[in-house]
């Protein structure tokens, strides 16, 4: 394979073919060969100078690949179908065989062009329709359909070729054609025919609100280039100046922009872009245009940012003063000092004739602003001279421009002359600091890539001399050891040191003396370099690919080599060449010395690894992966990165500070509103979703397995199934839409054979279940009507994806009302969109809002420390409901009834009742009387409740040494040394939290005995384990499973130090468990009482005790059982205790029916402090919406005595709830995933301890010594230092 | 007539058909956990990592993991190719693909297969083919390590780029978040007369 010199060899008459080709220009970009000018026929020449693409591709039959710069092209439609071909830089033609894939879109039009004229010129008297029928039936491959809209592109080819072609102009069509001079039209029926389905499920559910919102996004900012004033792809500065700039000449060419002169690549490189005003700090002013210093770290500043928010000019205090003429000088100074603290809105934000403020609202107060002063006017101010169009009777120039800037007019105003070229102002306006040297600089940087261009010059795409360098080398080398079988093998000898770039055409010339050279002697150096060029580029790709086998083809050719030595010549140049080449590369080893690799070898490989990467793009992946109806294809992501920027976010925030500050100081609203429209708000919310959304896999990195699938109990599944067989009927068939792992159908088909039904079932997923029972692994959203049974048999539904807002929710319920089924069973969040508003016509049969509450989901996949599978409860749980089809619903009811599941529903009384005795609970006489009855395990507790007496004195002497220990604790913990203070404080609020809580739980525990089979494992657990502690009074909540303990010891087992200590502690410690309950129980009144009045801060040590005591509660219980032995305990409680709380309380929120108190900076979102009532109302709330929640919330988010926040009014709480909850931000939509069921996503803490609470969490170790918990606190996970994921979920904990 | 060598040999291929190697995981990744990420698309029987005796400890791991029946090892790659599979957290996929013989530690010996050793004196012919096996072995290794290097280096670059862009946003996010938490965004909201400021 002699491919080095194929291009030397290659005949000129004889044309190349490419194959997968595909054009790029000089960005990359690819462009369609029709741009290149056309070649009619060989008399007249191109001039191909000044245009130039790449044709990429391969040539000769798919095996070498092409890189050439192409001048022209031409087409050919003698033959059967129209041939195309392109000149090349040096002259020679190369067909066109068949694009690229992803190219071929791309010139589809012309394709079709090039078909209808042939088609026509050999039928002029063909008609229009058939023409079409012909070319779909020739063009075929492509997933449109040829339509006159494609011609309409080409018009100016087709009237050429029909003045070049007399057969062509007899065409009836080609005529009708001409004459019409036709517009794009749109045609409805390819359109739909084609789309139908896609379009379909995108706009109707996906695209609803939240799409929307995002497309609004960042229009209150700038949109135009601050060089041009033009719109376009920009590319927006990360810092404080909110500008935003055409990159690249190409994105401003449109209006002439100067544009920041980069090139694709180098903009593609940027991650952050700033600007060099806003990296140096150096902006300029807007009245005199000077430069300034803009940094006031040191107070040096010279000219100053206008506070508004999305306002990014700066200005000289004097030049200010000067500007607004003001009368009096103190005024001015007064002004100046205004300016200095940065809190001045420029005169921007007056109307300069009515001086009253802007109202984006209103069309007629909207703004006029001019780009090259602080000067503007309202639209119905705005002068007659400055208009938006030209009025060539006055010398009126165009000033004003509609629709460029968001709800605003741009304007230049009348002191600055429009320039008649450019028809915008000269653009002298933007300075950039430290441009002088900076010019020089690239100056000088241009003129050495000249001269490295003007060197090879056909050497297309030089990125880098040694990139160049490398793949020479590269080609070389391989061509040595990898093809040694080539036919020049003696040149290779020639090549033994590789020389420098130039060198190379040289070389060639020495080894190639071919016939080429001497035909075009005057050409043959470029033609040589050229050629060359395209031979390295080969090598290279070729190299790569070989890359991958060549150890085993090297290893392949030596074993053969030793196996069947005869087979080997001695002539042949194999084994010398790749020993030749070995002993290059490792000449200078001795053996056992570390092997190192020449730099030769190091080139290659080099080169190799940048081919790899280069062929790794955002396009290849996103052909790789298919996309599922479950992902969303608009990603929020880019946007997220580009346009949210800094500087913007800074600017905002400063500005809602400064408005607010200036209306709490007596300012008037127009005036704050000048600093920051209320559109700004809502802007931050936005924004902050989209980062979140984006953030979300940081923020809940270590969860982030497995899709992130949800699946639901099998214990709940068989609770379901128990409900629902009723309802079937033999012949049904049962679908589950996204089955999970198929436990559903499985426990559904038991049950129902049980009770003698047959029935048919259906399962879908995207993944392959784990049992097969009658699975098949299908998009839901492509499963087609013709796979199920009637709608009257269906049975269908189950727990989908939930999706931001349950979107996905919504969708798979609209795909499977498609089928018309007679019963849809859902687990489906709250919001999701009702079936009976609507089109379709179903009735609520029976809806469960607390029936999922608690412990009902499990997140497949993933493991916490102990291994086991990591369960998942939701704050808000999703309702459980049972839909009928209209012409079913009188007889599901009927069943219903009989079967009382009725009761169950909706805001029954169960829920109100629960709502009373939580009020009961806090009153404080009620709460003891209603206690007393409701508990079941009175007598116990009334042993209980005689020790509490005793034993509180004794626990108030020992108060101060537990708060010690709760420091000591802390100080282990090693992540809260900062919190010291805070963690007591939150102990003693917690107690609040705690001592409702504990009521709360037993009177719970009352209630769980009415549904004991169905409710959790926790009623089961008193089952079992109250009778055998007899002498042990415990909660039946609080007998938590056995691996609580599990993992209280595997925490403790790394702290063992402390032992001892806690062998002391145990035994009083199980006493105070008793009386510590028994006293939350027995005596609300002290309790409660406490808890409304400010007495809780005095109280503070013994609330510390209670929230310790209630740690022990946990831990006594299985070791009571005999399992462990209890040591473990105590030194693991102190250590490890925020992580216990983490993972323990995610986990066992309700199984384990326990909580433990938070862990100590517990981001606290809805703190709930002092006063009964708050808490009492939130419980109330909470308890309205989940069964757990009212022990849930008082406990976490209970008693935080955080004097800073305000208490959120109890019906608000619903709202953040929906916003920050249980929605917590999808990442990357690429996951099939709900979200919803996440446990809370990390609140934030006002004092900026934003411990990210990672619910659910794997539980961790306690921290090793050098762990330190950042504040910004992600997932506590260990920070491993692996640069493949670095640092895990923790990234930003670095 | 399978000679019981051979129908262990078989038994042993079985095996292999029905186990899949995953690669491209996190060194923090322990049996239980793949187990249990593996354990949704079938049954695990047996996870074993193929250990990494000389790289650094960071390289990423490979492991081989023995489903029950062959279907479900199909089923594990094709779906972890297909879609973007994190296994423990991390942000990046992991890659499946088919066991290979070659990959297993135990294998047994493939049946009439033996392996002869001798001496080789500096004058016997085939002295030269085996110094030159050796080189290559080396120059193996070395290029093996260099092309190791770099990839680490490059995944620091990478993960460095990424934190710093998690790191910013997260720092716009935060300051965002407080805004909202101290209650300033509200209350100008209500100042304004926002009626449906979304927040509390």
């Amino acid at each position: 394979m002699a491919f080095v010199d194929d291009d030397e060899e290659e005949d000129f008459s004889v044309p190349q073919s490419a194959s997968n080709y595909y054009f790029e220009d000089d960005d990359k970009e690819p462009v369609s060969f029709a741009r290149l000018p056309i070649q009619w026929s060989g008399k007249d020449k191109v001039d191909g100078s000044g245009l130039g693409f790449y044709l990429r591709g391969r040539s000769d039959n798919g095996l070498l690949p092409l890189h050439k710069l192409v001048k022209a092209w031409r087409f050919d439609l003698s033959n059967f179908r129209p041939e195309v071909s392109v000149l090349t830089k040096d002259n020679i033609w190369i067909k066109l065989e068949e694009p690229r894939k992803s190219y071929g879109e791309l010139i589809r039009t012309v394709l079709v062009t090039l078909h209808s004229i042939q088609f026509l010129r050999r039928n002029p008297q063909a008609s229009e329709k058939s023409l079409w029928e012909k070319l779909t039936k020739s063009l075929r491959s492509y997933d449109v359909k040829p339509s006159q809209n494609d011609l309409v592109d080409h018009i100016d080819l087709i009237a050429e070729a029909a003045k070049r072609d007399v057969n062509l102009a007899k065409s009836k069509v080609i005529l009708a054609f001409l004459t019409k001079k036709p517009t794009k039209r749109r045609l409805p029926d390819d359109d739909i025919a084609k789309d139908d389905f896609i379009v379909g499920d995108e706009d109707t559910y996906v695209a609803s609100d939240e799409d929307e919102l995002d497309d609004e996004d960042d229009d209150f900012f700038e949109s135009v280039c601050a060089i041009c004033d033009n719109g376009g792809e920009l590319l927006c500065c990360e810092g404080s100046c909110l500008r935003s700039f055409h990159a690249t000449k190409k994105d401003g060419e449109d209006s002439l922009c100067d544009s920041l002169g980069l090139n694709k690549m180098q903009v593609e490189a940027i991650q952050k872009y700033f600007c060099p005003n806003c990296e140096h700090k150096i902006h300029q002013c807007f009245i005199c245009k000077n430069l300034g210093s803009s940094d006031n770290s040191t107070g040096a500043a010279e000219v100053f940012q206008c506070v508004s928010a999305t306002c990014g000019y700066f200005y000289h205090p004097r030049c200010v003063t000067r500007r607004l003429r003001l009368g009096n000088k103190e005024e001015s100074e007064a002004l100046e000092r205004q300016i200095i603290a940065g809190e001045y809105t420029c005169p921007l934000h007056k109307c300069s004739v009515c001086e009253n403020g802007e109202v984006k609202t209103d069309s007629n107060l909207q703004f006029a602003v001019c780009r090259r002063c602080p000067k503007s006017y309202h639209r119905k101010c705005l002068p007659r001279e400055i208009s938006f169009e030209d009025i060539e009777d006055e010398d009126i120039f165009t000033r004003a421009w509609d629709g460029l800037l968001h709800n605003r007019v741009l304007i230049y105003c009348q002191e600055h002359e429009i320039d008649v070229d450019l028809l915008t102002p000269l653009r002298d306006h933007v300075k950039f600091p430290f441009t002088e040297e900076k010019k020089v600089f690239m100056k000088e940087q241009r003129r050495i890539l000249e001269s490295h261009v003007g060197r090879d010059k056909a050497r297309p795409k030089v990125k880098d001399p040694a990139l160049q360098d490398t793949c020479g080398k590269a080609s070389d080398k391989s061509f040595r050891s990898s093809f040694p079988s080539s036919k020049d093998g003696f040149s290779t000898k020639k090549h033994g040191l590789v020389s420098s770039v130039p060198d190379h055409s040289r070389k060639r010339k020495d080894i190639d003396p071919s016939i080429k050279h001497k035909m075009v002697p005057q050409k043959s150096q470029k033609m040589m370099e050229n050629s060359r060029e395209a031979g390295k580029n080969k090598l290279g790709v070729k190299e790569a690919r070989e890359a991958g086998k060549s150890k085993v083809s090297l290893g392949e050719r030596l074993f053969n080599y030793i196996q069947e030595p005869n087979l080997v010549k001695p002539g042949r140049v194999i084994p010398f060449d790749s020993k030749h080449n070995k002993t290059d590369s490792i000449a200078s080893k001795e053996p056992g010395s570390e092997p190192t690799l020449d730099n030769d070898s190091q080139r290659r490989l080099l080169a190799v690894m940048k081919k790899a990467t280069e062929e790794i793009t955002m396009g290849t992946m996103l052909k790789k992966f298919k996309v599922q109806s479950t992902m969303n294809t608009n990603s929020t992501r880019n946007v997220v990165d580009k346009t949210i920027t800094m500087g913007k976010v800074e600017g905002s925030v400063q500005a809602i500070r400064t408005a607010l500050k200036k209306l709490e100081e007596g300012g008037n609203i127009e005036d704050a509103k000048a600093v920051c429209e209320p559109e700004v708000l809502s802007q931050i919310l936005k924004w902050k979703d989209k980062l979140k959304v984006y953030l979300a896999p940081f923020l809940h990195g270590a969860r982030y397995t497995s899709f992130g699938r949800h699946f639901t109990n099998p214990e709940k599944l068989q609770q379901i199934v128990d409900r629902l067989h009723w309802y079937a009927e033999d012949g049904d068939m049962i679908v589950d839409f996204c089955c999970g792992s198929n436990d559903f159908s499985c426990l559904m088909n038991t049950k129902l054979e049980e009770t003698g039904k047959k029935c048919l079932y259906k399962n879908y997923d995207l993944f392959q279940a784990k049992n097969n029972f009658n699975f098949e692994r299908k998009d839901w959203m492509t499963v087609s009507k013709d796979e199920l049974e009637p709608g009257s048999k269906l049975i269908m539904g189950l727990n989908p994806p939930f999706g931001v807002n349950a979107s996905l929710a919504n969708k798979f319920i609209t795909k499977a009302l498609e089928f018309r089924p007679k019963i849809l069973i859902l687990i489906v969040p709250p919001e999701t969109e009702r079936l009976d508003k609507k089109k379709s016509s179903y009735v609520l049969i029976w809806e469960d809002k607390t029936f999922l509450s608690g412990n009902s989901f499990y997140l497949p996949g993933s493991v916490n420390e102990e291994d086991k599978q990591l369960e998942d409860w939701n704050i808000v749980p999703p309702p459980l409901s049972l839909w009928s089809r209209s012409d079913f619903a009188a007889k599901h009811k009927k069943i219903a009834e009989k079967h009382c599941h009725l009761s169950r529903d909706v805001g029954s009384s169960k829920l109100k009742i629960v709502e009373e005795e939580a009020k009961a609970s806090l009153h404080p006489l009620g709460a003891s009387d209603g206690m007393c009855d409701d508990i079941p395990m009175e007598k116990d507790e009334l042993e209980v409740a005689e020790c509490v007496h005793k034993i509180l004195l004794s626990e108030k002497i020992e108060t101060p040494e537990a708060v010690a220990r709760v420091h000591q604790s802390d100080h282990l913990s090693q992540r809260s040394q900062l919190k010291r203070e805070e963690k007591t404080k939150d102990h003693s609020g917690r107690k609040l939290g705690k001592s409702v809580d504990s009521n709360s739980v037993d009177w719970k525990s009352n209630d769980m005995e009415e549904d004991r089979g169905e409710v959790t494992r926790a009623p089961e657990s008193i089952k079992v384990k109250v009778p055998e502690m007899t002498s042990d009074w415990q909660s039946p909540v609080r007998s938590s499973p056995d691996d609580i303990y599990d993992v209280c010891t595997s925490i403790s087992n790394t702290t063992p130090q402390r032992s001892r200590e806690s062998v002391e502690a145990s035994l009083p410690a199980i006493t105070r468990t008793k009386s510590n309950l028994g006293k939350n129980i027995r005596e609300p009144d002290c309790k409660v009482q406490g808890s409304g009045k400010p007495e809780v801060t005095q109280n503070r040590p013994s609330s510390v005790r209670t929230s310790r005591e209630d740690i022990y509660t946990v831990r006594p219980s299985p070791e009571n059982t005999g399992q462990k032995p209890f040591e473990a305990f105590e030194p693991s409680y102190g250590a490890s205790l925020s992580h216990f709380d983490d993972g323990l309380a995610a986990r066992y929120g309700f199984g384990g029916g326990y909580r433990m108190p938070d862990p100590p900076f517990l981001p606290d979102q809805f703190p709930l402090r002092n006063g009964p009532n708050e808490m009492f109302d939130f419980r109330g709330y909470s308890d309205l919406d989940r069964g757990v929640g009212q022990r849930e919330y008082p406990q976490q988010y209970g008693g935080h005595l955080d004097p800073m926040l305000a208490p959120p009014p109890p019906n608000l709480m619903d709202n953040a709830f929906q916003l920050q909850q249980r929605y917590a931000p999808h990442f990357d939509q690429m996951n099939y995933q709900r979200m919803s069921s996440f446990p809370p996503p990390p609140p934030m803490q006002p004092s900026g301890h934003n411990l990210f609470n990672p619910h659910g969490f794997p539980l961790q170790p306690p921290p090793p010594s050098d762990f330190e918990m950042s504040p910004r606190g992600f997932a506590p996970g260990p920070n491993p230092n692996y640069p493949y994921m670095s640092r895990s979920g923790g990234w930003i904990n670095d | 007539m399978a000679t019981p060598e051979e129908a262990a040999y078989d038994k042993f291929l079985e095996r292999v058909r029905r186990t899949v190697y995953i690669d491209e995981l996190t060194p923090l990744a322990t049996t239980p956990v793949i187990e249990s990420a593996f354990n949704q698309f079938g049954t695990v029987k047996k996870v074993s990592f193929i250990p990494n005796f000389l790289g650094p400890k960071e390289l990423p791991m490979s492991v081989l993991v023995e489903m029950e029946t062959e279907d479900m090892a199909q089923a594990v790659i094709s779906t972890v190719s297909q879609l973007p599979f994190m296994v423990a957290g991390m942000p990046r996929p992991v890659r499946a693909s088919a066991a290979e013989p070659n990959m297993f530690v135990d294998r047994p010996k493939k049946p009439g297969r033996t392996i002869r050793f001798r001496w080789i004196e500096p004058n016997d012919p085939d002295f030269d083919k085996a110094r030159r096996m050796k080189r290559l072995a080396r120059k193996h290794t070395a290029e093996n390590s260099f092309m190791l290097k770099k990839q680490l280096e490059e995944a620091e670059k990478l993960s460095k780029q990424q934190s710093e862009t998690a790191l910013t946003h997260h720092k716009k996010f935060e300051m965002m978040d407080k805004l909202l938490n101290d209650g300033v965004a509200q209350k100008l909201a209500d100042r304004y007369s926002m009626k449906c400021f979304p927040y509390r």
